[in-house]
């Protein structure tokens, strides 16, 4: 089977996928190409608004937009599903809150596969050695155990409790802290975490990434801010976000092989991954075959 | 001189020049179906491992070689040079990761400049008559973009096309043979002692190295202007090789169909089989008066290599006919090539340290157990104090020479009775100011000393304490009189002072071999184990060492062990079968 063949037989086809942040599209511009689940496609904002997507292969015909894939704007950022039957998007109550300031933070080309991704985004074992001095630094490099429950109804992953000793946790931050995570994983390839505000106890920043799987072993992540923060400016939280991105990169991309391996003796997890334990055995009940290799059981 | 590997699976491979292995790097190197990460450790050892941490796969080559151990850029997972077995696991300092948790190795060599491994087991090593007896000094190497069988064929054909260029155009080349393993002698005119051999490192189907090895004597005096030559001449041989359109490329779509192209790494072998009950024959390969009643041993390996250890880890000696008898590895981190013990002579118990004494020599062999961890060292702490007392030194000392490796602060304190008593003192003042020796002190003074060394402890350093019982009582009492967190305080019993009280007879239930027993009067859980054929490994039998810990899902045991904590105990979630009881009716145990 081919990675085309793998991605329309695999759970993640009637997912909605991020494309672009909004922003970055001009209103009434050309489309812009792009490339979903191993299919190029184009992507056009229109006025007030609204958006078109469609496989770049389509012809067109006099109806403009009957040949569109499902698109809908959420978050900040063009949303598409190929598939027929999209299922529903999840949602971020706090995003919606009046008094947050949203900044999308910047698209990142990775040579990853989408879940490896994911993955890295809800450890925090890697933070002194991989952002150090901001969110981690030696020698505080231990995981104490965090709770992680899944569950159906939403169906999604939430480990809570993770404490870690942070130096610089966030752009308003001054001196180290102990930080307390909340994850969320809504979607095979989005999560969302959720950290302590540092200029409001009762509130929590969130920060997201949302994968775009171009092909099995290449990523666009896409990353948003939604923070409480009336003092920073939205150039140097995006630079902050665009610095830790910017760590991880390297080292995504030296993870070998690029494909989420599922079966659980490939790799070795200790109790500090249990979150990503939790997450592949997910991916492999929820169907999902795309960017990762199968475990020997679920063939 | 031309030569190739021609089953490149069963041969020693060329995979690096020895001078690419600079002090403190990591190289990538590369065969068909394998990457490899190529580091030197400070002692001069070349390994070779598969490029990937075993935890979640980041390439090692993009990790840190700290002389003695491969760190990945990731999470920090150490891996000791020579067995590339994970001593170090950052996000769980409290906990010593098991021995077999071991990178996958490749068998190292290094010859006529050059660094070899082999995938084959152990094929013969390479012996190629011009190079034997030389001087080496090896050729830049030239990556290929075609097949080891083309480059092959092209250096053959090639290879007197150097004349044009050359500086010796008088020069004559032979082939001395053709087949699998091609040869050529190349004479230079005006160097008649030089030749030149070829060997080729398969990369990939497609994509090969030359290696090349000048040899000779006099003629690699000023070997300079050679090196430059055959620089360019490769470079341009390359040219020629990849514009004839030699090189096959490949759509990019369809290269993880490839069979040369590596799409699975290869699972390590060893790293879940588990090692309690495996021993080990090694070597008594120095034996050395240490201090006044104490013996130091050096043990290496009869065969293959040791397992790795980290601080803090003890062996089990089996002698026949005697108890297992436990001493801690006096190792540091970069000292993988042997184990170092300390043995004080002991007028009691089993008799193993008298027959070490006494008996034992040089040369000798034993049996002993794979390395164990009840005492392992947590590297989060900024400030760590160590505490031993006599023949309490050797795991502290190896925890000391691990916290000044990784550039930790740490305070060592040694107590001893007198300076003749003193052993390992030099490799303790290695320490200087770090270290403090106490000599002749009273119990009464060693108890004052502890509370002054205790009193200066702030609540987030870690305190590792290792010496005779009483010792170990008196510095549990005082930090606790001091209000320091029982977690703060690491102590490690060697034998266990309590009177063992075997008197309640009650039941245990084996909930995973669905099994209950009855547990008399005078008879261990262990002894009632051993007999119903239960395998349950143990070593020391006297409460001290841990090996025979299970898990208790339901009961109340009453705890006569020295090994589990004092929280352990509070839990009641584990038992040390070879002393404790219950006082409950019934124990259900996950054996």
């Amino acid at each position: 089977m081919n990675s085309l063949e793998i991605a329309k037989s695999c759970s993640t086809y009637s997912c909605w996928h991020p494309l672009f942040a909004l922003e970055d599209l001009e209103e009434g511009g050309v489309p812009v190409y792009t490339q979903l689940l191993d299919q190029a496609v184009l992507c056009e904002r229109l006025s007030e608004g609204k958006v078109s997507v469609r496989l770049a292969d389509q012809q067109r015909g006099p109806d403009r937009q009957a040949e569109d894939l499902h698109s809908q704007v959420q978050f900040g950022f063009v949303w598409a599903c190929i598939g027929p039957n999209p299922q529903l998007l999840f949602d971020i109550p706090e995003y919606h809150e009046p008094d947050r300031r949203n900044v999308c933070t910047g698209v990142f080309g990775v040579e990853v596969s989408a879940p490896r991704a994911i993955e890295n985004f809800l450890d925090m074992g890697h933070f002194p050695f991989v952002h150090t001095g901001l969110l981690g630094i030696e020698p505080h490099t231990e995981v104490v155990d965090y709770q992680v429950t899944v569950s159906d109804e939403p169906n999604e992953i939430v480990a809570t409790e993770c404490l870690f000793f942070q130096p610089q946790a966030a752009v308003g931050s001054v001196g180290g802290v102990v930080t307390e995570y909340v994850y969320r994983v809504p979607h095979p390839f989005c999560a969302i975490l959720y950290k302590s505000c540092p200029f409001d106890e009762s509130r929590r920043d969130v920060i997201t990434i949302f994968v775009q799987p171009e092909s099995e072993e290449r990523i666009r992540a896409h990353t948003m801010m939604s923070i409480v923060d009336p003092e920073s400016s939205d150039t140097s939280i995006r630079l902050f976000q665009q610095m830790i991105f910017g760590q991880d990169k390297p080292i995504l991309e030296n993870q070998f092989p690029k494909k989420l391996p599922l079966d659980p003796l490939d790799e070795i997890s200790i109790r500090a991954d249990r979150v990503a334990v939790a997450y592949r055995k997910w991916l492999a009940s929820g169907g999902v075959r795309y960017g990762v290799i199968p475990g020997a059981q679920a063939t | 001189m031309l030569y190739l590997n021609g089953d490149a699976s069963k041969e020693w491979i060329p995979v690096a020049s020895g001078t690419d292995l600079v002090p403190r790097h990591v190289f990538h190197g590369r065969l068909p179906g394998q990457e490899l990460a190529i580091w030197r450790a400070d002692d001069g050892f070349v390994n070779i491992w598969q490029n990937r941490c075993l935890h979640r796969g980041v390439r090692l080559t993009i990790g840190t070689n700290d002389g003695a151990q491969l760190r990945c850029q990731y999470h920090g997972w150490c891996y000791a040079n020579r067995t590339g077995s994970c001593t170090y696991i950052p996000a769980h300092p409290g906990d010593s990761p098991a021995p077999t948790l071991t990178n996958r190795t490749f068998p190292s060599i290094e010859k006529y400049g050059l660094v070899w491994t082999t995938l084959a087991d152990q094929p013969p090593v390479p012996a190629i008559e011009a190079l034997e007896n030389h001087v080496t000094v090896p050729l830049r190497a030239v990556s290929v973009n075609a097949s080891m069988q083309t480059v092959c064929n092209q250096l053959q054909h090639r290879a007197k096309r150097f004349d044009e260029f050359g500086p010796a155009n008088d020069s004559q080349i032979e082939v001395m043979s053709s087949g699998p393993m091609h040869v050529e002698v190349r004479q230079f005119a005006d160097l008649p002692d030089a030749s030149l051999t070829f060997f080729i490192q398969p990369v990939d189907e497609d994509r090969s190295v030359i290696r090349g090895v000048l040899s000779g004597d006099q003629a690699l005096a000023e070997p300079l202007p050679l090196l430059r030559f055959f620089s360019s001449a490769l470079n341009e041989m390359r040219d020629h090789i990849e514009s004839d359109g030699l090189t096959v490329f490949r759509d990019t779509e369809k290269i993880s169909d490839c069979p040369g192209k590596i799409t699975k790494p290869v699972k390590p072998s060893n790293y879940l089989r588990a090692p309690s009950t495996q021993m080990l024959k090694v070597r008594v390969s120095k034996k050395r008066q240490e201090a006044y009643g104490v013996v130091a041993l050096e043990l290496s390996p009869i065969k293959g290599m040791l397992p790795g250890a980290q601080p803090g880890a003890h062996i089990d000696i089996c002698l026949p006919g005697k108890h297992a008898a436990q001493y801690s590895l006096v190792n540091g981190p970069a000292e993988t090539g042997r184990y170092l013990i300390g043995v004080k002579r002991e007028e009691a118990g089993g008799g193993v340290s008298r027959h070490i004494h006494d008996e034992l020599q040089q040369g000798d062999e034993v049996e002993i157990s794979f390395p164990k961890n009840r005492f392992p060292l947590r590297r989060d702490a900024v400030n760590t104090v160590l505490i031993a007392g006599g023949i309490g030194i050797t795991p502290i000392l190896s925890m000391a020479k691990t916290l000044s490796h990784v550039n930790l602060d740490f305070v060592l304190h040694y107590f001893v009775r007198s300076e003749g008593h003193t052993a390992f003192a030099s490799e303790v003042s290695a320490f200087e100011q770090n270290a403090n020796l106490h000599v002749g002190l009273s119990v009464g003074h060693t108890q004052d000393q502890v509370s002054e060394i205790l009193e200066k402890c702030d609540p987030t350093t870690q305190i590792y304490v290792c010496g005779p019982p009483p010792m170990l009582d008196m510095v549990q009492c005082v930090s606790k009189e001091q209000g320091i967190s029982e977690k703060m305080v690491h102590t490690e019993y060697f034998e266990n002072p309590n009177t063992i009280d075997l008197g309640i007879a009650f039941r245990v239930v084996l909930s995973r071999s669905n099994k209950v027993l009855a547990i008399p009067q005078g008879k261990t859980i262990l002894q009632v184990l051993q007999e119903n054929d239960i395998d349950v490994p143990s070593s020391c039998e006297q409460g001290a060492c841990g090996t025979c810990v299970v898990k208790v899902l339901l009961g109340n045991p009453v705890h006569q062990d020295v090994c589990l904590t004092e929280i352990e105990k509070q839990q009641g979630n584990w038992i040390a079968t070879c002393v404790s009881r219950s006082s409950s009716d019934e124990l259900i145990l996950d054996i």
